[in-house]
């Protein structure tokens, strides 16, 4: 009989899935995912938002099979976009076109369409209801028909699927400086990697997938450092935007660029466009006064502008991002939240998490050749100490 | 579990982005390719570059040998080959002369490699002159100026500091006389194996989205000076205590109840067929 | 099209790869190629390396008298897109193109930069015959000593290894080549392969 291999690592491996397994098991009661799905509707949007895959139903279904955790759910959810092929991209979307949900300004008090509150947990009072331990499904049902029975009963003056932006409201105003429309095609950082310096839609679409901790944390610590101007929320609105992608042999599409009022084109009478469904996003824009000197020496203050935009009900992080988006857009070197380098290469929940839990990794034979190094270094350091 | 995945986990287009970047650092040998790098179900810095390499490669006829710091028991290893074998189905081996595709973390087996065989490394950090230079877009800059000084330096430094080259591992090389390249954390005992080799080797960083190649017959030297020669780890009168091996890199184990040192083959499988009898010299 | 296009792109892709880390080293394509049956004004061993290589983000040029009908082929199969002979990433010399074409697209194609070597083109051509008869001399990375190749092509045999050694004289930029044949061989020469003519007499 020969030698064989001491094949501990497998098994070790399949009893350590097991216990996994019984953590999630152990207390007898499984989560339904329909549930997950009305329940848990913050931790959907935040899962979807990091992993950059919109779809509230595999978000549940990770979440279950994490357990919860953020950090294990996005891992499952981009590991599977890894496997979907992606053949097309939508039409740009308008914001404009969005069915508003909440729409708020924090710059103005008075805005065109009013300031609609909407779904939000800023205007509760964060006490525990203990109560909630007691409510049915039942309880549910009959609190949304009365509800639904309220809604009837007032009327709807405002048009919310053609709010304008309070931004456009400024510069027709002429109070910040109007901007051409930069049509170019945007960049794909998940088909070509990120190259220094970045382009404005890669920033934006590693900001959007960020970790919220990280891009919040990340917004605060400009916040701190901006001092005397403060930045101020143009507009925050919440709603669903409808997705339409192009008939993808038309060849029409490749002179589409040329042809400027394509993009007012109403999509539903375009017999190219294809509706694929709609998506909730946050969006936000924010503004930040700068004090600019003038040729004749005059100081003036001047308006810039940082944009924010998260799938789901985001809206902690779609402000930090949009802070975030300013900071890199001036860049400078005075503050670390203004490098895109150290910004864009940290905050992303699957690489920094999988970096931080390789050190659990064995590294021992790394570790075996430093201690080689360490023998020698002090064997040349004796013999200079024996002279 | 019901996985309908595609062979070998990803989609054509995944694998024909890495296919093309593979092409391409294998015509600049020692340069690091930019390639998109897909999140794999196995986490970052646990070797998705690696991994993806593999996955790029495999084919129904490949067997495959996967190992960690030379081990092919080590749970990184297994880890990597069930989910590989999940999603191909091809055959696995210990034996490194029977295996078409290698892939390994932090080591080169002590076998030699045969021309047809590819070796996939996994690298942490690509990026030889990171130590010297914390930005990527300026270390793009150094290399397309073959500027390395700051890599000179730190070997330098550690001559100053310790009297002599102190690199642990990832003692960076010169590829083609053109490229200052990491070789991933293999112990410097295996950077002469990069050297002119018969078989093709391919190195990943799925984090840091890169991929190098050393095409086989390359030149790569390691770094130097010339009163400051590249050395080995020396094991000069040390043998492995299970096999008898010489000559190879062996693992130092403490036993920790008589607390004696004792050494042993690092590189499992090589020991194993010695023990067999299979194995001359 | 019986293609199999998991398995027989990628035993392709094993070929191609192996064309290139060993140039010199003729691989063949018929067993994919005869799974072909397209209608199409290429070789099929061109056509298994387009579709092996080509996706959305692929910009490519076609040289050849059925231009407009290929590319058009080429992005309906693969969605890349045709675009001027210098922003290309992929250069397809075909059978039918004329000699000033291949001329013209080796001096156009993109050689990389410093910063990017990468981003150059890779130009595929159309040979008459590949075979290991010495008549070229291959030396550099991938090749133990030395390995040898004769490529018949539409131009005159020396014109485009002259004109690669002019392109690539500036290592690391430089262009890759790849050549297919009626026969569904391929040969890679990558820029570090250093060719040297037969000196007759």
């Amino acid at each position: 009989m020969g030698y064989v291999a001491v094949k501990g690592g497998t098994q070790a491996i399949e009893e350590s899935i097991k216990r996994l397994k019984y953590e999630r098991l152990k207390k007898g009661l499984v989560l339904d995912c329909p549930k997950i799905e009305s329940g848990l509707r913050c931790l959907i949007d935040q899962v979807m938002s990091e992993s950059s895959l919109y779809s509230e139903a595999l978000a549940a279904m990770s979440i279950k099979q994490a357990e919860g955790s953020p950090e294990e759910a996005v891992f499952l959810l981009r590991a599977y976009r890894s496997t979907l092929p992606r053949k097309h991209y939508s039409r740009t979307v308008h914001s404009e076109d969005m069915v508003v949900e909440r729409r708020i300004s924090a710059s103005f008090k008075e805005i065109p369409g009013g300031q609609i509150l909407g779904a939000a947990y800023d205007y509760t009072h964060r006490l525990i209801d203990f109560e909630l331990i007691e409510e049915t499904d039942e309880d549910a049902i009959n609190w949304v028909r009365e509800f639904n029975k309220e809604s009837e009963v007032s009327c709807e003056t405002i048009d919310l699927a053609n709010l304008p932006k309070v931004l456009d409201y400024l510069r027709e105003e002429g109070l910040i400086a109007a901007c051409a429309n930069d049509d170019r095609e945007p960049d794909d950082v998940t088909k070509e990697s990120v190259q220094f310096p970045t382009s404005r839609s890669e920033r934006l679409q590693i900001l959007t997938s960020g970790q919220t901790g990280a891009v919040t944390s990340l917004g605060y610590a400009a916040l701190r450092s901006f001092g005397a101007l403060h930045p101020n929320v143009g507009e925050l609105r919440i709603g669903n935007l409808p997705l339409y992608v192009d008939n993808p042999f038309n060849e029409q599409n490749e002179n589409k660029e040329v042809e400027g009022d394509d993009e007012f084109k109403d999509e539903r009478e375009d017999k190219d466009a294809y509706y694929i469904g709609e998506i909730k996003v946050t969006e936000v824009e924010t503004l930040f006064p700068t004090s600019v000197r003038k040729e004749n020496g005059q100081r003036v203050i001047e308006f810039g502008l940082g944009y924010g935009i998260c799938y789901g009900q985001n809206e902690t992080k779609a402000i930090a991002m949009s802070i975030l988006d300013h900071c890199l857009e001036i860049g400078g070197s005075e503050y670390p939240t203004h490098n895109e380098e150290f910004v864009l290469m940290q905050i992303d929940s699957v690489e920094s998490t999988g970096f931080i839990s390789h050190l659990k990794l064995p590294h021992y034979v790394t570790f075996q050749s430093e201690l080689d190094s360490v023998r020698k270094s002090r064997k040349e350091g004796s013999k200079i100490n024996e002279h | 579990m019901n996985i309908n995945y595609n062979f070998a986990f990803f989609d054509e287009d995944s694998k024909r982005e890495i296919r093309r970047a593979t092409l391409k650092a294998v015509a600049i040998p020692g340069y690091q390719v930019p390639f998109a790098s897909r999140e794999m179900p196995i986490a970052r810095g646990w070797g998705t570059g690696g991994l993806q390499l593999t996955l790029s490669l495999v084919g129904k006829e490949d067997i495959l040998k996967v190992i960690d710091q030379g081990s092919d028991e080590s749970v990184n290893a297994v880890n990597i080959k069930k989910l590989i074998h999940l999603t191909t189905g091809i055959k696995v081996t210990d034996q490194t002369a029977e295996a078409t595709i290698i892939q390994s973390r932090h080591r080169i087996p002590e076998i030699p490699l045969q021309a047809g065989q590819i070796l996939v490394l996994q690298v942490p950090l690509p990026e030889p002159l990171r130590y010297y230079e914390p930005s990527e877009f300026e270390t793009k800059k150094l290399h397309a100026e073959q500027e390395y000084s700051g890599a000179w330096l730190m070997l330098f430094e550690q001559i100053m500091n310790y009297k002599t080259l102190a690199t642990g591992a990832d003692h960076p090389v010169l590829v083609h006389d053109r490229y200052v390249m990491a070789p991933s954390p293999i112990p410097r005992f295996d950077n002469p194996k990069l050297n002119s080799s018969p078989a093709l080797i391919l190195l990943g960083a799925g984090r840091e989205k890169k991929i190098y190649a050393v095409p086989p017959y390359t030149k790569v030297i390691s770094l130097d000076f010339e009163d400051y020669p590249f050395r080995v780890e020396s094991f000069q009168d040390k043998s492995c205590r299970l096999c008898a091996a010489k000559g190879v890199y062996l693992d130092e184990i403490l036993d920790s109840i008589t607390g004696e040192t004792a050494y042993q083959c690092n590189d499992t499988s090589y020991c194993l067929q010695r023990l067999n009898g299979r194995l001359v010299g | 099209m019986k293609l199999d296009l998991v398995h027989d792109l990628q035993r392709a892709y094993r070929k191609t790869l192996d064309s290139m880390s060993r140039p010199g080293v003729i691989n063949n394509f018929r067993a994919q190629a005869d799974k072909m049956d397209m209608e199409i004004a290429c070789f099929d061993a061109t056509l298994v390396l387009v579709l092996m290589l080509f996706n959305t983000e692929v910009k490519f040029y076609v040289c050849s008298k059925f231009e407009a009908e290929i590319a058009k082929l080429i992005n309906q199969l693969t969605y890349a897109k045709k675009t001027e002979v210098q922003n290309a990433d992929y250069i397809l010399v075909l059978k039918d193109a004329q000699p000033e074409e291949l001329a013209r697209a080796i001096r156009l194609a993109y050689p990389g930069n410093l910063r990017d070597p990468h981003k150059a083109a890779t130009i595929i051509i159309e040979a008459d015959a590949l075979s290991n008869e010495r008549d070229l001399t291959l030396t550099g990375p991938g090749i133990e000593k030395e390995s040898y190749v004769k490529v018949t092509t539409v131009t005159t045999i020396d014109h485009w290894v002259d004109l690669r050694a002019d392109k690539n004289s500036e290592y690391p930029l430089g262009i890759d080549l790849i050549f297919t044949d009626a026969n569904d061989n391929i040969i890679c020469l990558p820029r570090t392969v250093q060719i040297f003519k037969q000196v007759v007499g």
